[in-house]
């Protein structure tokens, strides 16, 4: 949590401004009516940019959602000598959570999915 | 000696100004929104959930036609605008620009993800 | 009559915390400062404060008015009474030690962290070191000087506080102080704490330092540019010096208060 977490910070926020963005337009402003239907998001993520777009997406997101949460915590007097253990433990949710939503996007784009619940 | 250290005694809120009802915002906003970052993860993941692909979801997505839904989607949205403005605001001065009209830039934030609200209402609701 | 309810307690004592009401007749101009040390006088001679100066120079009377850290010494009582209330309160986020005296042993411990004096550049003891200062250079950094280490600014700060790493917008104040100063060259020495866990990346610009400050300096835009410059250094950006910080208005920012709303 330093120079680095500051500067990624920054740098996820400039991408989140667009991949937010179009999310918001494609998912409520383009899909006919307010909320996209199934057929629609499946025959969108067909096309490769709009799957990498969603992955990146869902990379991003989740590193600027972490990280600022992290930053949080170290605001509200979390001691120093945990910062390691608060950057591995963000990490570790963050890739839980990655390894879950690609879960979600690949099989609608087509692929087999991983987890059978 | 026991230490008593003050801390939330007589919240001075009424004394705030601009940069630390920026910095609130930009708090609760953050915190709000991964919240619904995971619950937009884990409400996808269960009804995209193999064996039933397509039906559950169908219906999910259902709910948000939903007028109800509708308007507490137009708050989410609301938390994302200002959290985005506010952001590029703090970018800005992180860049050295715009100390001296902080306010304005605040007030210039608090405007944008006004008039983008309306339009998103605009468009959802209409 | 005015009113002033204040905040007491003695841990030594076991006293537990309360708020104490002393009713007492103001005169037109008078400071909170003069009607404490009237309080204790004439009402309770147990009440604890620290004052010295009584003109805002020393610094050391700060406490919260009406729930936001200020100097008595500098607040008149006729423009600080709520329905004829004015309530004072030790400094948020220290240790008290009784009523409105504070433990600031942390502060002061943050503050020598960021070795708060000139480290000169060239160190040959044969060569006689005048440090000459034009009067350009003088004007950026004197302002910044200004702190009187009352600690507002660090008790009001939201990232701030005892029980808290981040150094707090006084110390790293005073580390722009120095970061400014052409006959300085101590910036490789204060990296390791400007650059900590209790550094510069603890602040989020919430500006309430510069709403709080008594001598109207923006601690918050100090900070600014030190994360600036930290940022420009890691990313191999040259630094800026003293001229061109005046030119692109940093010094000017620091010196206004930069991040009042004014009123």
């Amino acid at each position: 949590m330093s120079f680095g977490s500051w500067l990624w910070q920054r740098i996820t926020a400039v991408l989140l401004f667009f991949f937010l963005g179009l999310h918001l337009v494609l998912e409520h402003f383009s899909a006919g009516s307010a909320a996209p239907t199934f057929a629609w998001i499946v025959a969108r993520l067909q096309h490769p940019v709009f799957l990498v777009v969603d992955v990146l997406f869902l990379a991003v997101v989740l590193f600027h959602g972490l990280n600022g949460l992290g930053s949080v915590i170290l605001d509200l007097g979390m001691p120093p000598r945990y910062g390691r253990s608060l950057s591995a433990g963000l990490w570790l949710l963050g890739a839980a959570s990655f390894v879950l939503g690609l879960d979600i996007i690949l099989p609608l784009a087509g692929y087999p999915a991983w987890f059978y619940w | 000696m026991g230490k008593h250290l003050e801390r939330d005694r007589g919240l001075s809120y009424r004394s705030y100004e601009s940069g630390m009802w920026a910095w609130i915002l930009q708090r609760g906003t953050g915190v709000i929104l991964v919240g619904y970052l995971f619950l937009h993860l884990a409400l996808l993941s269960a009804a995209t959930a193999p064996g039933r692909p397509g039906a559950a979801l169908n219906r999910v997505l259902a709910v948000f036609r939903n007028p109800l839904v509708l308007y507490l989607d137009l708050v989410l949205i609301a938390v994302v605008l200002l959290h985005a403005f506010n952001g590029i605001r703090l970018i800005v001065l992180d860049l050295g620009y715009g100390f001296l009209r902080q306010k304005g830039l605040f007030l210039g934030a608090m405007a944008f993800s006004g008039v983008l609200l309306l339009g998103a209402a605009w468009r959802l609701l209409a | 009559m005015s009113l002033f309810k204040i905040f007491r307690c003695d841990p030594e004592q076991n006293v537990p915390a309360r708020y104490q009401g002393y009713r007492m007749e103001t005169e037109e101009g008078e400071t909170v400062l003069s009607a404490l040390v009237r309080l204790r006088e004439e009402q309770d001679p147990s009440l604890a404060f620290r004052a010295s100066c009584r003109s805002g120079i020393c610094g050391s009377d700060a406490c919260r008015i009406n729930g936001r850290a200020g100097l008595p010494c500098k607040a008149q009582v006729s423009e600080h009474l709520q329905d004829g209330v004015v309530v004072l309160e030790p400094l948020r986020g220290f240790p008290v030690i009784r009523d409105l005296v504070v433990d600031q042993t942390r502060f002061w411990e943050k503050l020598r962290q960021v070795k708060p004096w000139l480290i000169p550049g060239d160190p040959d003891p044969e060569k006689e070191r005048l440090m000459r200062l034009v009067q350009e250079d003088f004007d950026g950094l004197s302002h910044a000087s200004d702190c009187i280490f009352c600690a507002a600014c660090y008790a009001e700060c939201p990232m701030a506080g005892d029980d808290k790493p981040y150094l707090g917008p006084a110390a790293l104040l005073k580390a722009y102080r120095f970061a400014v100063d052409p006959r300085d060259a101590g910036g490789e020495e204060r990296r390791a704490a400007l650059e900590g866990p209790g550094g510069l990346w603890r602040c989020h610009l919430a500006f309430r330092c510069t709403e709080v400050c008594p001598k109207e300096i923006s601690p918050a835009a100090a900070i600014g540019h030190l994360k600036n410059e930290a940022a420009r250094r890691h990313l191999g950006l040259g630094a800026k010096g003293p001229r061109e910080l005046r030119a692109n208005g940093t010094l000017e920012a620091v010196a206004e208060g930069a991040g009042k709303d004014g009123d």
